[in-house]
């Protein structure tokens, strides 16, 4: 879905945010992207959606080059992308009329866009509040609402900028809901989190430090490299400082853990 | 006394067809000094609290005293007045932030409370070198900076009027692990030294644990919990039902106790992951010791 090859980028001021960064994700994978704030995260996800143009190395999307596209529009409507505020997204005064603004923009004939509203709603669970001001939602509805105005575009992937990062932990759960089932349908998922917990759900997650890729694993391995993680500001989960602390390393969940320790207790 | 409400409601809607009650019936008091957590589900009232508290929005019954000031009087306290007495850090600092560049941003306040330039230059230095932000940074737009250096400046805005009663609202969002126990830190330096009251809005429930003295909890904006954070936390059926977990350490010695291990009693209270392993690594010893003299 995505092929990045020494990608470099440089904000205006000489701060240099991508270092040489290759990377491929595969159609309907799931990465987790994680690193310290300014390690280059979200910068490399405006990369994915032709938000940010690299200054050198090649961006490939969906198998062309992102230069290849006539408009962002195009790769904009290819890649949905979700970000860490709903309400900076969210512009409808109608949960309907919110997810039909990209489709209007881009000419949608009218019972396209019917249809499309109204799966995407299905997919985020909120069919049947098609009439609902966005304001009355949760925090949790919006995000899922954000959402749905990103797949009814029908992108091959969607790019989440710590979207969950302002719900509380109902709504982080209802957000982790639907992705997962997005990506059972075979969504390109990629998602930048400092939500330790959220990175389980992922297929790979991969680390950034000052602009560059510092490690790759699965989101079972990475949690094992307790001294590099610390090295770039990134924590464990609780659970696994628990176990560490009580010297049962690389456990995920407190189940896991209890089960490790009633073994040594043995 | 820091803060003290009776019998404060507040509707959004107004005179309008569809009326919320985004909090209702709340008493409360808060000495100086304490350090108090505010949690409770998305909607469930906590940044209406918080706002009221700060006098940015006004109550619709009760009353709200802010050390002399009555902040539901007829007559409402000034501005300035309210902002020597009150600083709210709210939950997107790009919210607060409106000046041309850093410096302007922190010499606002006290400009409009006639402060000489040389005392505003000082506090400005000062408290960016105590925060962590380059003095290069002080001429760049509040715009330009990363999510945690807005964060930080958009603390400092409210800090440099050294306000008795500080309200965060979700602090710690978006904040790197490191970068989040540096935060705490200089919050928790900065209260010892002030005796500043903090109220501290979070989803973080294992943070607000760790630091907190006093935890509140609201659902459907009334009060339903109001105690020593260690007495909060073992109230585990009401926290669940207002849709606040445990924090990690008191589920984990709980759990190890459903499984039959002899956690002590104040090993139950645990609140921190080191006081959960100590208690857990007790009661681990003493079942080895069961298990070898069976």
């Amino acid at each position: 879905m995505f092929k990045l090859a020494e990608v470099c980028y440089e904000y205006p001021g000489g701060r240099l945010a991508l270092d040489k960064v290759s990377l491929q994700v595969a159609h309907g994978e799931w990465l987790a992207v994680l690193g310290a704030n300014g390690s280059g995260k979200s910068t490399l996800a405006r990369h994915l959606n032709g938000l940010l143009r690299a200054k050198s190395g090649q961006v490939w999307v969906g198998g062309r080059l992102v230069e290849e596209y006539s408009n962002t529009q195009e790769l904009h409507r290819l890649v949905g992308i979700v970000f860490q505020n709903p309400d900076n997204q969210i512009v409808g005064n109608s949960v309907e009329e919110d997810v039909a603004f990209g489709l209007e923009n881009l000419g949608v004939p009218r019972a396209e866009m019917r249809r499309r509203i109204g799966q995407a709603l299905e997919l985020v669970g909120l069919a049947g509040r098609e009439k609902v001001d966005p304001a009355a939602l949760s925090g949790g509805q919006k995000q899922r609402l954000a959402i749905a105005g990103a797949l009814a575009m029908q992108p091959a992937a969607l790019l989440l900028d710590e979207a969950t990062s302002m719900l509380d932990p109902v709504g982080c759960a209802e957000v982790l809901q639907v992705l997962q089932g997005l990506h059972a349908q075979g969504l390109t998922i990629v998602m930048i989190t400092h939500n330790m917990s959220e990175v389980l759900a992922a297929d790979r997650a991969l680390v950034m430090a000052g602009g560059r890729l510092r490690l790759e694993a699965s989101p079972q391995e990475l949690f094992t490299h307790t001294e590099d993680l610390a090295r770039w500001h990134i924590e464990l989960p609780a659970v696994t400082q628990l176990g560490n602390l009580l010297g049962a390393p690389g456990c995920l969940s407190l189940e896991q853990l209890l089960d490790c320790l009633d073994k040594e207790a043995v | 006394m820091a803060l003290r409400l009776q019998n404060v409601c507040c509707r959004y809607g107004g005179d309008g067809p569809v009326q919320v009650t985004a909090v209702q019936d709340i008493n409360l008091e808060i000495q100086q000094g304490e350090l108090v957590g505010l949690a409770g589900h998305t909607g469930s009232g906590k940044s209406t609290l918080a706002q009221l508290i700060c006098g940015l929005i006004a109550a619709d019954g009760g009353e709200i005293w802010l050390n002399d000031l009555c902040l539901t009087a007829r007559k409402k306290p000034k501005a300035a007045l309210l902002a020597q007495n009150v600083g709210m850090v709210f939950q997107y600092p790009e919210h607060q932030l409106f000046a041309e560049t850093v410096e302007r941003e922190l010499a606002y306040g006290p400009e409009n409370l006639g402060w000489p330039a040389d005392k505003i230059k000082e506090a400005i230095n000062g408290l960016a070198a105590r925060l962590g932000l380059p003095a290069d940074l002080l001429q760049n737009s509040p715009y330009q900076l990363s999510g945690g250096e807005k964060r930080k400046v958009a603390l400092a805005s409210v800090l440099i009027m050294q306000p008795p009663v500080l309200v965060l609202d979700e602090p710690f969002v978006g904040l790197d692990a490191v970068a989040r126990q540096d935060f705490l830190h200089f919050l928790l330096n900065w209260q010892r030294e002030n005796n500043s009251t903090i109220i501290c809005i979070s989803h973080d429930i294992d943070l607000l644990a760790s630091f907190c003295q006093r935890l509140l909890v609201l659902q459907g904006g009334r009060l339903r919990l109001d105690a020593p954070a260690r007495e909060a936390f073992r109230q585990a059926e009401l926290l669940e039902e207002c849709g606040v977990r445990l924090p990690l350490a008191r589920a984990a010695v709980l759990a190890c106790q459903a499984r039959g291990w002899h956690i002590s009693p104040e090993g139950l209270d645990a609140l921190t992951l080191a006081e959960a392993a100590a208690a857990i690594r007790a009661a681990k010893t003493s079942k080895a010791g069961d298990n070898l003299g069976r």
